[in-house]
């Protein structure tokens, strides 16, 4: 994928970048302020990545534009807000959400890959899957993954597994509840062998020493006594209404009988020769109001009617016995003086009662470690798939970090730093310089290297050419951006490397890359999408 | 000139029940069955159709004859031939016949077609129609004349082939939603309704009166309307579904959207009783069809009307006078034909 063309409108102002050649592109200033992270920040964002602009700038007005080159294909994105258009070889599609983008641009631009994530298997968030070949310049954390919270480091691992035909891993939430399932029931028996004894050796403290809770036991009783009377009642209409209609349906299969009828008051004869067949010749003339067939279906459907509403009302009044059982079984339980006493039958149950709770506790105890057994056994298997891609790239960063730094004394064992492990100077920037080489080369993908500020954290001059070499290297598209002190500006520092495409920032007004003048050109590509900028908001 | 009616087969009820296919395929296969208003029966032919106006005649003839041969079929074709001389306008004839032997045809396939396919078979239908009129009229002399008119008559005729099959004239009359889920006795007993009807008026006798102008002949009550027989098959469809259909059709929601579930079932009850009540009895059946027929033509003419607005149409302007239909029972009926009705 190359990046042709990116830029952003806000208000009645725009920016078009459209100087990006394949290659190694910088852009550089001689200040701060001068719009390069807007526009690589701009650029992610329209291909589907999470704002992270800097405060300031409202960028849910705004709207953003790039152009790529996929093997040949051009796709052009622009998006405003949540809204992503997508212009392709078939014509523009417009996603309101990122899900529904990310599934199409999968299918249709280019495959994502697909993680296994609290259980289900979706497809990466642009936000994850950029930082493959994308790095900002600001909350950079080497231990950590970038962005929301969403994501967890094992994610971005597993993201890379899954790229390389690892087989997908489970998460081990699962093996975090087996233990949480454990803990609980061993818990659970430890209070029952507590209380064993203790029933064994007070059974009267037992009874008496839980008065203290009586009240509320006892309100809980009323409670549920009155629940199951709501119930009961509630069934008991749905059943009135139901026999209701039963007698309804039943009445009408009488009258309908009785409806069809003819009423004969008296015999027409034919005065000629006698005959009861007279053949009237009237207007009045129609067919009968229905056939046999259908009335012998309409009797029958009132039958099955009936039938099924007997039904219902036999369920009800299984209902109704379940409650009105539940209701004795309670009252049962509960003579009227020591009711409070008898709620707490659990409490002061007998010594054989606990003794088979703890029993059965033990069986359960028992699946869970196996279960648990199993799954940690198998996380183990996949924890060695993990290890053999994340030691392939591991060394990989140590083979660019040493093309930067021959006698380098950092040690890469793992695609995270330590939390603890914090990086002085341009020991950071080192890091995520063989990184994002190891990953391109490691996962053989095909999305240029977008590196905001790549010479963060005062990169002597020489790692800096030792860098540029080795993204010159990769022979893919490379987009850099650098602040460039006045004296290396002045040298005009980029405009001697050989095979670098110096883009300069600096006549930009400070805070204002914005420029009236490019709202036209911004325009047109909006046309292209049918999206109208006539009438902005401003 | 007059035309005189003779010939008339009001004695025969054999073969009764193609002649029922035969004026099923009249009103929905011809060419014109849409334009079809009133269907003629065994009066200018077996089965003859025409307008509104009276404008035109589609005359049919049909011969439920197995084995027919090429020289039958020009026999058959004399009142067709006879008709053809008079001054009334008849715009079409058809012959409407079982399947032919494959051996007299080009096409046995098809269903419909032109004398072409009987190649030159022809020549035997020409020579059966002839000798068949030069019979019927004694004295005639068989004249290059005579032989041009009766060739270029059969040039005009439109052979139809029946196909047998009772229940898909049926499902062809309803444009109905749902028509093809019944059983197939359903559809029979349809068809033996229409056979019934169309017996009745068979039976009336007209032979040797004389009309002026094919709407005279309406004064007999030989005819059955098309919308008649539409609102009867609908009234049926209907019907046999009463108390069986789960679902509230889509145009009764507004009747039911202020209702707890309960209330609605309740509702949905006594309107179904009231449809089955008015399906029961006898003695109001007229003003049932009056309101039926009045629903149909109205949510035919304004399909996006509410089942409440073309209730009070039908209130205001032709009047409501079936007991079971007041209210929201007829609202009912609207809705049930509404869903039933395709666009």
């Amino acid at each position: 994928m190359i990046i042709l063309e990116t830029g952003f409108k806000l208000h009645n102002e725009a920016f078009l970048e459209s100087r990006l050649k394949n290659g190694v592109n910088i852009l550089f200033s001689d200040d701060n302020n001068k719009g390069k992270t807007l526009v690589i920040q701009g650029l992610l964002y329209s291909l589907g990545n999470e704002p992270i602009f800097p405060a300031g700038f409202d960028y849910k007005l705004a709207t953003f534009y790039t152009k790529c080159d996929f093997d040949g294909n051009i796709w052009s994105f622009l998006r405003s807000n949540k809204t992503i258009l997508v212009h392709g070889p078939d014509g523009i599609n417009t996603f309101d959400s990122i899900s529904e983008y990310k599934r199409f641009y999968s299918k249709n631009i280019s495959p994502l890959p697909e993680i296994t994530k609290d259980g289900v298997v979706k497809i990466v968030d642009p936000e994850l899957f950029f930082q493959i070949f994308y790095l900002p310049q600001d909350k950079r954390n080497t231990s950590n993954i970038l962005g929301s919270g969403y994501y967890k480091k094992l994610d971005f691992i597993e993201m890379i597994c899954s790229m390389t035909n690892s087989k997908p891993i489970s998460n081990e939430v699962d093996v975090a509840d087996l233990k949480q399932q454990l803990a609980t029931l061993k818990a659970e028996k430890s209070t029952l062998i507590k209380r064993l004894t203790f029933a064994k050796k007070h059974p009267k403290i037992a009874q008496l020493t839980q008065k203290s809770v009586d009240r509320d036991a006892a309100e809980e009783t009323r409670k549920a006594i009155g629940a199951i009377h709501g119930r009961i009642s509630d069934y008991q209409k749905m059943r009135n209404r139901e026999e209701i209609r039963i007698s309804k349906l039943q009445k009408l299969i009488g009258e309908l009988n009785s409806l069809n009828r003819d009423l004969t008051l008296g015999k027409v004869n034919c005065a000629d020769c006698g005959s009861n067949r007279v053949v009237y010749k009237t207007e009045d003339f129609t067919y009968d109001v229905s056939s046999n067939t259908v009335r012998s279906q309409i009797i029958e459907s009132i039958n099955s009617q009936i039938q099924l509403k007997l039904e219902i009302v036999e369920e009800i009044t299984r209902d109704i016995n379940k409650e009105q059982a539940a209701l004795n079984k309670i009252r049962d339980a509960t003579p009227p003086q020591i009711h409070e006493i008898l709620l707490f039958k659990e409490e002061i149950a007998t010594s054989s009662e606990i003794d088979e709770k703890i029993t059965e506790i033990n069986t359960q105890i028992d699946s869970v470690q196996d279960l648990l057994a199993t799954a940690i056994s198998s996380i183990e298997v996949q924890t060695q798939e993990k290890s053999s891609i994340q030691e392939e790239i591991s060394m990989l960063m140590k083979h660019f970090y040493q093309q930067i730094d021959q006698n380098g004394i950092q040690v890469f064992d793992s695609l995270f730093t330590k939390k603890d492990e914090t990086y002085s100077g341009s020991g950071g920037q080192e890091f995520y310089f063989s990184k994002l080489l190891a990953m391109n080369s490691a996962l053989k993908h095909k999305y240029p290297i977008v590196i905001d500020s790549f010479r963060d954290g005062e990169i002597s001059s020489n790692k800096e050419l030792a860098m540029i070499g080795c993204y010159k290297q990769t022979n893919k598209q490379v987009i850099l951006t650098s602040t460039l002190k006045s004296e290396e500006y002045s040298a005009q520092k980029y405009d001697g490397i050989q095979d670098v495409n110096p883009i300069n920032y600096s006549l930009h007004r400070d805070n204002h890359i914005l420029q009236s003048e490019q709202l036209s050109a911004f325009s047109k590509i909006c046309e292209i999408f049918g999206v109208s900028t006539e009438h902005e908001r401003v | 000139m007059n035309y005189k009616f003779k010939y008339t087969e009001r004695n025969v009820a054999r073969g009764s029940e193609f002649e029922t296919r035969a004026l099923l395929h009249l009103i929905t296969l011809s060419k014109k069955h849409k334009e079809i208003k009133y269907i003629f029966i065994d009066c200018f032919n077996d089965v003859t159709g025409t307008q509104e106006n009276c404008r035109t005649l589609f005359d049919i003839q049909s011969k439920g004859v197995a084995n027919l041969t090429p020289r039958k079929i020009g026999t058959s074709l004399i009142t067709l031939y006879e008709n053809s001389l008079t001054d009334f306008n008849f715009s079409e004839y058809s012959l409407f016949f079982p399947q032919v032997d494959e051996k007299y045809v080009a096409d046995s396939t098809l269903r419909v077609f032109g004398f072409e396919n009987f190649g030159i078979r022809i020549d035997e239908i020409f020579e059966g129609l002839i000798t068949e009129y030069l019979r019927r009229n004694a004295g005639v002399a068989r004249t290059d004349q005579l032989e041009k008119s009766i060739r270029e008559f059969i040039e005009t005729v439109v052979f139809v082939c029946d196909h047998a099959d009772n229940a898909e004239y049926i499902k062809a009359l309803a444009s109905f939603k749902d028509k093809e889920l019944k059983r197939t006795e359903f559809y029979q007993s349809v068809f033996d309704e229409i056979r019934q009807i169309q017996m009745v008026k068979k039976r009336i006798n007209i032979e040797s009166k004389e009309i002026a102008a094919i709407h005279d002949a309406l004064a007999f009550e030989k005819h059955l309307k098309t919308k008649d027989i539409n609102a009867l098959v609908i009234n049926r469809l209907i019907g046999v579904d009463v108390f069986r259909k789960k679902s509230i059709p889509p145009a009764f929601l507004d009747q039911v959207r202020a209702l707890d579930q309960e209330a609605v079932k309740d509702l949905i009850l006594d309107c179904t009783a009231k449809l089955s009540k008015a399906l029961f009895d006898k003695n109001s059946k007229q003003s049932f069809w009056d309101f039926l027929e009045a629903a149909i033509s109205e949510v035919d003419k304004s399909p996006m009307e509410t089942a409440e607005r073309i209730y009070s149409n039908i209130e205001s302007t032709k009047g409501n006078r079936c007991r079971y239909m007041q209210g929201v029972s007829g609202i009912f009926l609207i809705a049930l034909i509404k869903e039933g009705v395709e666009n």
